[in-house]
């Protein structure tokens, strides 16, 4: 089909079914989407599991573009109206009218009351806006339940929904009627995607000959197989895990090791496969999540506390850390859980492949975090074993929990509001809340009471925009192959936004953290205990961005500062951390979410945002990158790797929903001085870190690839929350990598 | 007890086993030419263009600061070094730091340039787990040139450690011109033959880190220029003071 026929077709499909129920809508839409976006295998593919982002769609969160659920991407269709400058051309012209009214993000935006509308900006504009808190649109952080998907296939699952629906009827209960027989109408959908893709198959094999003509066969095979039958084999359960993903709109892939151990297991033993054939299919999968490009998104898990079976989900795991340390790509983003008394042969073949500069895996600390878990989303200890990060490190609760983080608020751009009495002096409007200007507080405890109420009033807005954000998208759409898949969803016969599930829960991004921390302190110290500062005399050093003020500027960036383990300042750090995170978590019961809770996570909006923030108290100066995460801001880590890790530790994890811990360390330390690395990580660990992610460069790699790009294109750095090439950064972005402390 | 520290640092990796937190303890008798803390020649807090080198800290201090690390010593079998400088030009704030270090459990390491006072330096030794012992050249007149001081003293003091039982590892610094010749690897395997119960002998090649530092102190750099050696010839250097039964 081409895109203007596909377009028509979704559209219509769309407008036809106006009096129908969201369900049927959403049915009626996928059917002309997925024959769409779904691409033909490659030839060098083990696996069907190409997509492409279409021009107007249905995914929880669109591939590539800003929106959610139905959404539309402007660009493309501004392309395809200049191509067709005939009667098409028009007629595209009215569709994309048509979606500008209709698409979800905008239905979301009408739906704000006005005290939500008048403190957000109208979208999600944080990389080129003035303003101290954004909504983001989208709903991410699927983990899908792949054991449940393995264990019955397709048909299996289709009798399962059968079974429930049978009762519905019986019981009259019309919503669950409703949602089962379209979650049934859904599955054949994918099962027909699945029979497209065999027939692909059968016919190359039919021209092909020898390993090609093998591989072929085997597709169709499990294709064929897939789309109704129970995978026995390790290529079926790969295939099928998948591709469901796909269609389903999730970015994630799960416990891997978890879910297929077992098949690996099996097919080694019984001679199916041989471990290199394992590898070959385990590349393949990594080059096709790669190919998907999600930056921020292509998580794959391994390790940790909770698997069914250890052994042969270990056994898998080591051979997908072989995968990345081959296939270097910035996806999948594979994340190992470790904890003490791990398999030492996993976590040594991880140290093996961060050694080589890959990023991953990422490491999670289990020990630390599934009691933290446990206390931020008030659940169990047992269910906290199920936590998985997804994205740039935000937790959920492995199909059981949603937390899409929506919001995102730079609590250094609130700072710099409050101080100017709810004045924002780069847009020369008002903002937030008035609370006097600096100099009004005559003690630093008033001045910081005020702050802590601007950013409450910030927390609380985002929190019920987040709310309201899930009661909209339910409305438009229930995405009934997630529900499927989500515990309860089936049994409830309810929709995942609509209460199908037990944690349905939200997250707030926080940016400037540590910045503010560091403001904070200097104000403390200089301004209000020794004086040496007027609080008039600061706030028109940083109007001036310092020009003017550079003995001022000084005196700030020798006030002590988070990351080197000074207890006055990481102390009072710390403490701002403990209200940031409480101040969200409190926020369910007002909205009904099962959790609201921070994430200190980072992609590049610390650089974005930051180039929207003033000069700051800690001497920051104005337009400057953000710190990264709860990391130190970059170079004011002084003291010695452990001086840091000592200070990162005292920030409480058991109150936010994941806070990701960005490393920079030499390839001499983690090569020539393993065992003091490993020593280093294992002490921090125990001490309490949750997490590391960790870049591995020669000294001067970064400086020398900003003067000669050509030469390093292969240099993957750890970003924030995702992985890059470093040299397709932008400037700034690099600029900021760069300036954090190697050690 | 209070003591002048040039810098206290952690995350040392170079200095003794393990993770270690480095004392620099201020003064020292010789004058290295190409010496990368020329800010411990003096013993007392200096300043010099405004800028001030050295500060005054209590024993107590130092090792309430290196114990914020210990859970990384236990770890890594690190430990606390006291370096300088010469920290045996500052001997009872050495000894109350070894104590002090001792009573907290932390294993120690000295680092000394050999040129103090024997009975001192044995004293020291008593309270130390491991002495790093700094070797740098053969020749007393070419060590009289490049240091201010002959050797004999410093080689005399290395027999009285070693005799009293002290474990030791030899720190050569290896400054291309100056001691990168054969003749001076074949004196430090002689002395490894000498003394089989060292535990070993490290290459410390020659950094220009030092340089900016001179200039700072208002002091001539007779090394200005001089390049790092690169990792080949390093590995080189290492070879070559090897001994069949006492690898490191
Ligand atoms: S002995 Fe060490 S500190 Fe003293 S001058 Fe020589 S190199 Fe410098």
């Amino acid at each position: 089909m081409q895109p203007y026929e596909y377009i028509k077709s979704f559209t219509d499909a769309y407008r036809n079914a106006e009096d129908l129920s969201a369900a049927e809508r959403e049915y009626r839409c996928l059917a002309v989407q997925f024959p769409y976006v779904f691409d033909p295998i490659g030839d060098d593919d083990l696996f069907a599991g190409k997509l492409k982002a279409p021009e107007v769609g249905l995914w929880p969160e669109p591939l590539g573009g800003r929106g959610v659920c139905f959404h539309y991407d402007e660009k493309k269709f501004l392309r395809l109206i200049e191509e067709n400058a005939d009667g098409k051309g028009r007629e595209l012209q009215a569709i994309l009218s048509f979606w500008e009214k209709e698409n979800t993000r905008k239905k979301i935006r009408e739906a704000y009351p006005a005290d939500i509308a008048g403190a957000l900006p109208y979208d999600d504009v944080y990389y080129k806006e003035s303003c101290v808190a954004f909504p983001l649109y989208r709903v991410v952080g699927i983990y899908l339940d792949y054991e449940k998907l393995l264990a019955n296939g397709i048909g299996g699952l289709d009798g399962v929904i059968a079974g429930r629906l049978a009762k519905a009827e019986t019981d009259g209960d019309s919503g669950a009627v409703l949602t089962l027989s379209f979650m049934r109408k859904e599955l054949a959908l994918f099962a027909e995607v699945c029979e497209r893709y065999a027939s692909q198959a059968e016919s190359m094999a039919a021209r092909a000959a020898g390993k090609r003509k093998k591989k072929w066969e085997r597709l169709a095979r499990t294709l064929r197989k897939i789309s109704s039958g129970k995978p026995e084999t390790l290529h079926e359960a790969m295939q099928l895990s998948s591709r469901y993903t796909l269609a389903a709109g999730s970015y994630n892939y799960g416990r891997m090791d978890d879910y297929l151990g077992g098949f690996l297991a099996r097919d080694l033993e019984s001679g199916v496969i041989s471990k290199d054939e394992a590898s070959e299919y385990i590349r393949s999968l990594w080059r096709l999540i790669a190919y998907r490009d999600s930056v921020f998104h292509g998580r794959v898990i391994i390790g940790g506390k909770g698997r069914r079976n250890e052994k042969t989900a270990d056994a898998f795991a080591l051979l997908a850390i072989e995968a990345s340390k081959t296939v270097a790509e910035t996806e999948p983003q594979l994340t190992l859980r470790v904890y003490e008394g791990m398999n030492e042969a996993v976590a040594e073949a991880a140290l093996d492949c961060i050694a080589l500069g890959r990023t991953y895996p990422m490491l999670l600390n289990d020990d630390v975090n599934i009691p933290a878990v446990a206390n931020a989303f008030r659940v169990s200890e047992e269910l906290a074993r199920e936590y998985l990060p997804f994205g740039c490190g935000e937790y959920v609760l492995n199909h059981q929990s949603l937390g899409s983080p929506n919001g995102i608020i730079n609590l250094l751009k609130a700072l710099e509001v409050t101080i100017r009495n709810g004045f924002d002096a780069l847009s020369g409007k008002k903002m937030g809340l008035a609370l006097g200007r600096l100099e009004d507080f005559p003690t630093f405890e008033s001045f910081y009471e005020a702050y802590k109420k601007q950013i409450g009033y910030y927390m609380e807005i985002l929190a019920r925009q987040e709310a309201l954000e899930y009661e909209v998208v339910a409305k438009q759409a229930p995405f009934l192959l997630i529900s499927a898949l989500f515990d309860d969803c089936i049994e409830r016969g309810v929709p995942v936004l609509s209460g199908g599930i037990r944690y349905l829960g939200g997250t707030v991004e926080t940016y400037g953290n540590v910045n503010s921390a560091n403001s904070l302190f200097a104000i403390k110290s200089l301004v209000y205990d020794k004086k040496v500062i007027s609080p008039e005399e600061l706030v028109k050093a940083l109007d001036a961005n310092f020009e003017g003020y550079e003995a001022l500027r000084q005196k700030l960036l020798a006030a002590p500062k988070y990351g080197n383990d000074i207890d006055e300042v990481d102390g009072l750090a710390a403490d701002f951390h403990q209200f940031v995170c409480e101040k969200a978590r409190a926020q369910n019961e007002a909205t009904g979410l099962h959790s609201y809770l921070v994430v200190v996570i980072n992609n590049q909006a610390n650089t974005q945002v930051g180039a929207y923030t003033l000069a700051s108290a800690d001497g920051r100066g104005a337009y400057d990158a953000l710190a990264n995460a709860n990391s130190p801001a970059g170079g004011t880590d002084t003291q010695g790797a452990t001086a840091m890790l000592n200070s990162l530790v005292k920030m409480d994890p058991s109150i936010h929903a994941g806070s990701v811990q960005n490393m920079k360390f030499s390839k001499t330390l983690v090569t020539e001085h393993r065992d003091l690395f490993r020593a280093l990580l294992r002490t921090y660990f125990k001490q309490g870190g949750t997490q590391a992610m960790i870049n591995v460069f020669n000294r001067g790699d970064l400086e020398n690839a900003m003067r000669e790009p050509e030469k390093y294109g292969n240099l993957i750095v750890r970003v924030g929350g995702f992985s890059a090439r470093f040299v397709t950064l932008p400037k700034d972005v690099q600029t900021e990598i760069l300036s954090r402390t190697l050690y | 007890m209070k003591g002048i520290l040039f810098n206290l640092q952690r995350f040392s990796i170079h200095d003794g086993p393990g993770i270690r937190t480095v004392a620099f303890l201020k003064g020292c008798p010789l004058r290295c030419g190409w010496c990368h803390n020329p800010e411990s020649f003096k013993r007392g807090v200096q300043s010099v263009n405004g800028k001030t080198f050295g500060y005054e800290i209590s024993a107590g201090e130092v090792v309430a600061e290196a114990l914020r690390d210990k859970a990384y010593y236990e770890e890594s079998g690190g430990g606390v070094t006291f370096s300088g400088g010469e920290p045996a030009l500052q001997k009872d704030f050495l000894l109350s730091l070894l104590t002090l270090a001792k009573e907290n459990n932390l294993h120690t390491c000295v680092e000394t340039c050999g040129f103090a006072e024997t009975e001192a330096l044995l004293e020291i030794s008593r309270q130390t787990d491991l002495i790093l012992f700094d070797y740098k050249i053969s020749d007393p007149e070419t060590h009289k040139r490049h240091t201010g001081q002959p050797n004999g003293l410093i080689l005399r003091n290395l027999k009285a450690l070693y005799e009293s039982g002290s474990k030791i590892i030899l720190r050569c610094p290896v400054i291309p011109g100056v001691n990168d010749h054969d003749g001076h690897f074949s004196a430090v395997k002689n002395l490894r033959r000498q003394y089989p119960g060292m535990l070993g002998a490290e290459i410390m090649p020659y950094h220009n880190m030092g340089e900016s530092k001179w200039k700072e102190l208002g002091l001539d750099y007779g090394f200005a220029g001089l390049k790092n050696p690169d990792e080949k010839t390093v590995n080189e250097w290492k070879e070559k003071v090897k001994t069949r039964d006492a690898a490191l």
